[in-house]
């Protein structure tokens, strides 16, 4: 460690014609863009929101014919299918019917998945047409098969009771609810730019993205400004 | 803002501004303006880095930070420190209220659950504001209650100040003063650099924009919690012990390591790990100024006499730096304890020093188990008796510091750790390289040297004590990687050695290569948090 503030060999500038750190920072900051651009243009399904319910194992059964259903589910705008986590004990998998009902029972989309899915797996089953918004809904899921299917999600689950074939089970759903087909994060930027302004202060939610954005492009400058001066300074 | 030269002086040191300007301000004008332009352009990224982060992490989802809100709420609400409720309950029916509305604890811990993201879910957070409920609760802060109260007495002035009653204004508010402590410890970590490695300019740039991009730094700094003044202390009492070896020993510089310490202390209990270091440090100043009197050359030379020690021997200049320092870091720490005792009639150290109690845990104290625990949470295990089932090293510390974010619920897919080591053993290959190719210099330091290493080995120790505590007491886990973000400047340090490696025309280029690769892991983890919250 060298204790000596300014000695010859530190003291001058390196020649213009060999300083480097402003090349390496247009190289490092450029590949970052390429990599947050090829990211950003990825496709992949995207969801709309959850019922915030833990997936502590497949501990959800429905048999064959029968039907569950979870009533007080905020069903968010935009719903397309239903994820749900599924296990088959034996046989192929059955095809799976969901309905999404509002708060008066009425349907306001349904759909079906076929069977032979991948169990255990992650599974979507879509519907029809995309939701609105809709407190208090009711989601329902019907085995059209007979090989009984077990679904994650938590039991009990606080006071949380849903029915399967008619009767109460304490527990709960896991359900992820998707936006109808595959997005890019660009496509979703205005989405997660919406999502941004909720659940925060009054005082910051309506120009957080905005200042968010500037903020990091603003720390970003100032370093590499920074660099470059100090390198010139030597 | 001065670019002020290396070598020049700064807090305390022998600015150009007049110096016989009386008064405590003028003196701080004095170090204000002796800081480099660069060390506050390294604290501006810094500060826009942490607002960032506090816009970007929803609120409460900073660990402790209901707890740490509860702390700041009963200040300014009732004018006193919270006191321990059992059964630990409720927190004000406001702030309840509003991490009901939040969903909060369906979100902390459950990575696959996030942020309320519908208009359904605003207008019942919004309905809750409008409630207006009271502010006050029964006195208990939580896991926050038994902390000093030092950072939630400045927490108070912008809880008071934001107009609205409103607990999302205030948290908002509040993490911007968060931020602002991260600025200052960029500054300390780049001022702190500037001592230690006085001749290598870029390098003190380097390291402090490594801090400042630290992502766990970042999202620390982006949330209400004491961590964030605990580092900028840390900090601070690692530049006044810097300073000192390299300047002498002196009252004035006893005073910056001593406020540093002692409002650390009363800050969070933690920087009680740096205790031992400083007070080696101390004595070792003291042992090694020389027994001449000031001005003579080799003295504490570059910090202008005062009249009552102009014609002492440095040694004895030295000795009452040494005595500030005590005195200072001990005054605030002393009234704590008697406040503690007389005035709020709490426990100034919660679950008390020396043994600890087995609970219903299974475990039993064992002061043998002990010191197996703290090293095992640190080093491979060697003979002793397994007490972790996984490395903390890589698990907890490595991985952790890495990045892991949220109530410790989401992190980076596997590849970013693999990739992390790669360029971490490099980074400390080229420092070590450095060091020996320097060794010489380093033997000389040696001293200086030791105290760093004892301020790594004093934290280990006071994180692993506690860790065992807890196992034995709760059967819990204490330790977090957030808690070594204390040696943020030693990891600035290693930086900026590894940089030198390249020599005055390839040394910039490298440090400008690892800012950037920071640069990228930070918006990385600000792009995973977006997604685990947002999407």
């Amino acid at each position: 460690m060298s204790t000596t503030a300014g000695s010859p060999a530190t003291a001058a500038a390196p020649p213009r014609g060999r300083r480097l750190v402003a090349p390496v920072i247009a190289v490092g900051l450029g590949a970052i863009a390429i990599a947050a651009l090829v990211v950003l243009l990825q496709s992949a399904p995207r969801r709309s929101g959850t019922n915030l319910t833990t997936n502590t194992g497949f501990v959800v059964p429905l048999g064959g014919g029968q039907q569950l259903c979870e009533p007080g589910e905020l069903i968010p705008a935009g719903t397309g299918a239903l994820r749900v986590a599924a296990a088959v004990a034996r046989g192929s998998a059955p095809a799976l019917e969901g309905t999404l009902q509002n708060e008066a029972g009425a349907v306001i989309a349904a759909g079906r998945l076929h069977g032979r899915w991948r169990a255990p797996g992650v599974i979507d089953i879509p519907v029809r047409p995309a939701t609105r918004e809709t407190a208090g809904g009711t989601v329902c899921v019907r085995n059209l098969g007979a090989p009984p299917v077990s679904f994650g999600g938590s039991t009990p689950d606080g006071s949380f009771v849903i029915t399967i074939a008619g009767h109460p089970f304490d527990g709960r759903l896991r359900i992820e609810y998707m936006r109808p087909g595959s997005e890019t994060w660009l496509a979703l930027a205005p989405t997660l730019a919406h999502r941004f302004s909720l659940a925060k202060g009054d005082l910051v939610r309506h120009w957080a993205i905005y200042a968010t954005l500037l903020l990091i492009a603003l720390a970003i400058a100032l370093a590499a400004r920074t660099l470059i001066r100090e390198e010139r300074a030597g | 803002m001065s670019a002020a030269a290396p070598g020049a002086p700064a807090f305390g040191g022998a600015a150009s501004a007049p110096r016989r300007r009386s008064g405590v301000s003028a003196a701080l004008a004095g170090a204000v303006r002796a800081v480099p332009a660069a060390a506050w352009a390294c604290a501006i990224v810094a500060l826009a880095n942490g607002l960032a982060w506090s816009l970007i992490v929803p609120p409460f989802q900073v660990p402790d930070e209901n707890a740490h809100y509860a702390y700041v709420q009963q200040v300014a609400e009732r004018g006193t420190l919270p006191h321990e409720v059992q059964p630990e309950g409720p927190v004000s029916p406001r702030e309840d209220a509003v991490l009901a509305s939040l969903l909060t604890f369906g979100i902390t811990g459950h990575r696959g659950n996030p942020a309320p993201f519908t208009q359904l879910q605003q207008d019942v957070i919004d309905a809750e504001v409008r409630k207006n409920l009271s502010a006050r609760g029964d006195g208990d802060a939580l896991t926050a209650t038994g902390n000093p109260p030092v950072y939630y007495v400045l927490q108070a002035v912008p809880y008071k100040l934001t107009p609205s009653g409103k607990v999302l204004d205030k948290l908002a508010v509040m993490r911007w003063l968060s931020a602002l402590m991260g600025a200052a410890t960029v500054l300390l970590v780049f001022m702190f650099l500037r001592e230690l490695l006085p001749g290598t300019r870029w390098a003190w740039t380097t390291g402090a924009l490594m801090v400042a991009f630290q992502p766990l730094f970042g999202f620390i700094s982006g949330g209400v919690n004491n961590d964030n003044l605990l580092y900028t202390m840390a900090a601070g009492v690692l530049f006044g012990i810097a300073r000192a070896f390299r300047r002498g020993l002196t009252p004035r510089r006893g005073l910056v390591i001593g406020a540093f310490l002692g409002v650390g202390l009363v800050t969070k209990l933690t920087l009680i790990a740096f205790v031992p270091a400083t007070a080696v440090a101390l004595v070792l100043l003291v042992w090694r100024a020389p027994s001449r009197s000031r001005g003579e050359p080799g003295s504490a030379a570059d910090e202008a006499p005062s009249p009552e020690s102009a014609d002492l021997p440095a040694r004895d200049v030295a000795r009452r730096g040494a005595f500030v320092a005590a005195a200072v870091a001990l005054a605030p720490v002393a009234l704590y304890l008697l406040l503690n005792h007389f005035v709020w009639n709490r426990v100034a150290v919660p679950g008390g020093v020396g043994g600890v109690a087995s609970g219903t845990t299974g475990h039993t104290f064992s002061l043998r188990e002990e010191i197996s625990h703290v090293w095992q949470l640190w080093l491979p295990r060697l003979w002793m008796r397994p007490q972790f089932t996984y490395s903390p090293l890589w698990e907890t510390w490595f991985r952790g510091f890495v990045g892991r974010f949220g109530w410790l619920d989401y992190d980076f897919p596997g590849w970013v750790y693999q990739v992390a080591r790669v360029i971490t053993l490099t980074v400390v290959a080229f420092a070590f390289a450095e060091l020996v190719r320097r060794r010489d210099a380093l033997r000389r330091r040696a001293g200086e040297l030791a105290v760093y290493v004892l301020a790594v080995a004093g934290l280990c120790a006071e994180i692993g004590i506690q860790s065992y505590r807890e196992l034995v007491s709760t059967g819990g886990v204490f330790e977090q990687p957030r808690y070594v973000l204390s040696l943020l400047p030693l990891y600035a340090a290693l930086v900026a050695l590894a940089t030198r490696v390249g020599g005055r025309r390839l040394g910039p280029a490298i440090g400008a290569a690892l800012v950037v690769l920071a640069i990228g892991h930070d918006l990385y983890a600000q792009a995973i948090t977006i997604a685990r919250y947002y999407a």
